[in-house]
């Protein structure tokens, strides 16, 4: 459970997921709070990037350091803080991998790091086709055409990662996340290659 | 998260505060600023915007800008000063006015006080506020350089903020224009690239990248070089230094009337030997291909590296004065296929842009500026390799921690060294300081957790602590040079040193007095244990009741009690330092540190 904090200025209670005083409107020092809470957005896979994008600047219009830079030094640290918090939270939240991550974590399940978990010989032998394809291929035309077969597989899985997470199948949903951050790699790196 | 009330705006407009956007560029700078509701350019004494960023010290007398262009003594004049600030800025390599030494930060923090002057002559009052533009691609050391210099000349400097944003921000604002946009900024000296989201108010930065050292002035060198070898058949090397700088200038001028005309006729001289030669736009384009040619690759490269399809990009917006050069936009074209917006003045619109910001900081706005930091910082690991911590286009501020722990069993101290750049061995990035966290307790390999907290601020200018999770102890850094003083505390010093100074003259004395004696006493701070070992009851008493003094006229602004207690203070701790030499301290030795998963 979350219990209510008081301010630093005017001891007036502070509901969680709150940072700005209702009383005083002084801003607050940051709190333990998961990054969809802190963007003020549904907990789900599926999320609307234009949606994501709208709440973070929002926030970022409330508490930016140059909207304090007026006040004192321990209200510009807390901007500070609160602002890299709300700048990590969206950059974790607008990729699809550690949204994945975040939404284990949050459901109890302790996503295993990739290289310990990743031994599922049907996908290793999909990517090393994948790799091997994209390393053959003597044109441009070829490589690219390879690249859009990745997209392709990238988009299929993203497309099972949501649909486990609507089943609560969270061991499937976490198989799924690795390897659709080894598909994001190796994309990663054929784009350097190109 | 609940927004549960948005602040409201800090003050009316009538006593609205002013704030000074200055650009500090390679060749030239501008300095603007927003007056209640009217933007003005600042003119110097010949009625210029354009302020050539030159300083001459002769005899007795500094001349700045626009008073040396038709001076004489023209070619003895510094050029370029800003270019320094990617090097060792700290090295005493010129002359002043009285012959004494002074660094390239001590003749940049003159120049800064010539525009304050000029500020203040312009708008007839004191003005201390300000925002300075930095190229974007300029590392932590050339951020913290440049704001110490404006510290120094007494300026409060409110924000640092990255050329091409600020251009942007200018731009937005004034052609309320919405998309994506890509800056392409080429002043004297630097190069940048960014690419920027404008929605309502808002200025986001996707990404950016550039050179720190490319820029028109290489394009005046590397035509002159041409000229010379093609219609003297010399060897632009072989000439002296003298010689070398005429035939740039002269270079820069012919460059500038080809903006205008594509052939004309020009006398050229080089060693005494006159000749008339036929200037015309293609000698020139093919002499400076190769140039042109790296900043389309870097360009191509941001493009490539984010996401981003051309096709969803409004245009290029071009900025810079060497962004002039008709070759630039043609080449643009030929490569992106994209509009370019050129209704901007590329010389102004980044002090415009960086003076409305300041407006804004100080008299509150609903517009917000969101950038990111152009290069990954971290720290070296085993092998010298670097470990990022902020990866490179991480949107600022940001804040992030990466745990470590030690290689030897038994092992007491760790040595840090904190590294910007984008290559993964360390010796082939910028190293930007380092520091040594001791008194760890001996524990085998592995064992001890050590937090490394990395925090960049909104200026882009980076703090760094570390702390064993066991014992709490913590060291903390600052991106400096040498003994200098955090940025920090120099803001503290120069905001406290604004109150009650009669005038400029003085407040820069009080700046001065109080960093050195901040320096000192920070430098007594770290050596407290070994005065504690090593002095006499009275000796350490003698120096504590100085450091006392010390602090407490620091909450002055006596320039003259300030000085008289450093002395004091020096006294005080003669025979310490006597001591500590015959001692020879062993030093503490740091070793590798290894990362935790
Ligand atoms: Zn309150």
């Amino acid at each position: 459970m979350s219990v209510n904090s008081i301010c630093w200025d005017c001891e007036n209670a502070i509901p969680p997921n709150v940072f700005i005083c209702q009383k005083c409107n002084k801003i607050q020092p940051p709190k333990q709070v998961d990054e969809f809470k802190l963007m003020g957005i549904s907990e789900t896979f599926d999320l609307d990037l234009d949606e994501l994008e709208k709440a973070y600047l929002k926030l970022q219009q409330v508490f930016h350091p140059d909207k304090y830079s007026q006040l004192s030094d321990q209200e510009i640290k807390y901007s500070t803080l609160l602002s890299s918090m709300i700048n990590e939270a969206y950059q974790k939240l607008n990729s699809s991998i550690s949204r994945a991550t975040i939404l284990l974590k949050l459901n109890g399940f302790n996503p295993h790091s990739e290289d310990k978990s990743f031994n599922d010989p049907d996908v290793l032998e999909e990517i090393m086709d994948i790799q091997n394809e994209f390393l053959e291929a003597e044109s441009s035309e070829q490589k690219k055409l390879s690249i859009q077969k990745l997209n392709l597989k990238i988009s299929e899985t993203m497309e099972n990662l949501s649909i486990s997470f609507k089943n609560k199948e969270y061991a499937i949903a976490n198989k799924l996340n690795v390897k659709l951050s080894y598909l994001e790699k190796i994309r990663i790196d054929f784009k350097k290659q190109l | 998260m609940n927004l549960i009330k948005i602040k409201e705006p800090m003050s009316s407009k009538n006593d609205a505060k002013i704030c000074l956007g200055i650009d500090f560029g390679t060749t030239n700078s501008v300095c603007s600023v927003k007056v209640k509701d009217k933007f003005q350019f600042i003119l110097d004494d010949n009625g210029k915007t354009l302020i050539p960023t030159l300083i001459l010290y002769s005899e007795k007398t500094k001349k700045f800008g626009n008073q040396i262009i038709k001076n004489e003594s023209y070619f003895n004049s510094i050029f370029s000063i800003k270019r320094n600030f990617t090097k060792d800025f700290d090295k005493k390599i010129y002359d002043d006015e009285n012959g004494a030494k002074i660094s390239s930060m001590e003749v940049s923090k003159d120049f800064f006080i010539y525009l304050k002057n000029l500020c203040e002559k312009n708008l007839n009052q004191n003005v201390f506020d300000c925002v300075i533009t930095v190229p974007a691609y300029f590392d932590e050391k050339a951020r913290s350089g440049i704001m110490r210099a404006a510290f120094m000349a007494g300026l409060r400097v409110r924000r640092l903020i990255n050329e091409p944003t600020a251009a942007a921000f200018a731009y937005g604002l004034e052609k309320k224009k919405k998309g994506i946009f890509f800056v392409y900024d080429l002043g004297g000296g630097t190069f940048d690239v960014s690419l920027l989201k404008l929605s309502d108010g808002i200025f986001k930065v996707i990404a950016t990248s550039g050179d720190p050292n490319l820029g028109g002035d290489d394009f005046d060198i590397l035509y002159a070089k041409w000229l010379v070898k093609k219609y003297f058949k010399i060897d632009f090397d072989s000439l002296n230094n003298r010689e070398k700088l005429k035939l740039v200038k002269k270079s820069k001028l012919i460059k500038e009337k080809l903006f205008e005309t594509q052939t004309f006729n020009e006398k050229l001289k080089v060693n005494e030997c006159v000749k008339e030669i036929e200037i015309n736009i293609k000698d020139f384009n093919k002499a400076i291909n190769n140039l042109i040619d790296s900043t389309i690759k870097i360009s191509l490269e941001l493009l490539n590296e984010v996401d981003v399809e051309i096709n969803k990009i409004e245009g290029f917006v071009l900025v810079g004065g060497s962004s002039r050069m008709k070759c630039i936009s043609e080449k643009i074209k030929e490569n992106f296929e994209t509009t370019i917006f050129d209704d901007v003045n590329p010389d102004l619109v980044v002090s415009k842009g960086a003076a409305l910001h300041g407006y804004e900081l100080l008299n509150g706005s609903d517009n917000v500026l969101l950038d990111v930091t152009p290069l990954s910082l971290g720290i070296e690991t085993m092998g010298g390799l670097m470990e990022k911590i902020i990866s490179r286009n991480t949107p600022i501020p940001a804040i992030k921690e990466q745990t470590f722990t030690t290689h030897e069993n038994g092992q007491t101290a760790i040595k840090f060294l904190i590294l910007q750049g984008e290559r993964e061995t360390s010796s082939n990035n910028r190293k930007l300081g380092e520091f040594i966290l001791s008194n760890i307790q001996p524990k085998p390999a592995g064992i001890p957790r050590i937090t490394v907290m990395f925090s960049l601020d909104a200026d882009g200018i980076l703090f760094v602590t570390a702390k064993d999770e066991e014992t709490g102890i913590q060291n903390k850094l600052s991106v400096k040079t040498n003994d200098d003083l955090d940025l920090n505390d120099m803001r503290k010093i120069v905001e406290s040193s604004i109150e009650n100074a009669k005038d400029d003259i003085h407040q820069r004395m009080v700046i001065e007095a109080k960093v050195k004696a901040k320096s000192f006493l920070n430098e007594i701070e770290s050596v407290k244990k070994d005065i504690e070992l090593l002095c006499s009851k009275n000796d350490i008493n003698d120096i504590e009741d100085n450091v006392n003094l010390l602090k407490k006229s620091l909450e002055t602004n006596d320039c003259d009690m300030i000085n008289q207690n450093i002395e004091k203070l020096n006294k005080a701790t003669e025979s310490f330092a006597q001591k500590r030499i015959e001692n020879d301290f062993s030093q503490v030795i740091g070793k590798d540190v290894d990362k935790i998963d």
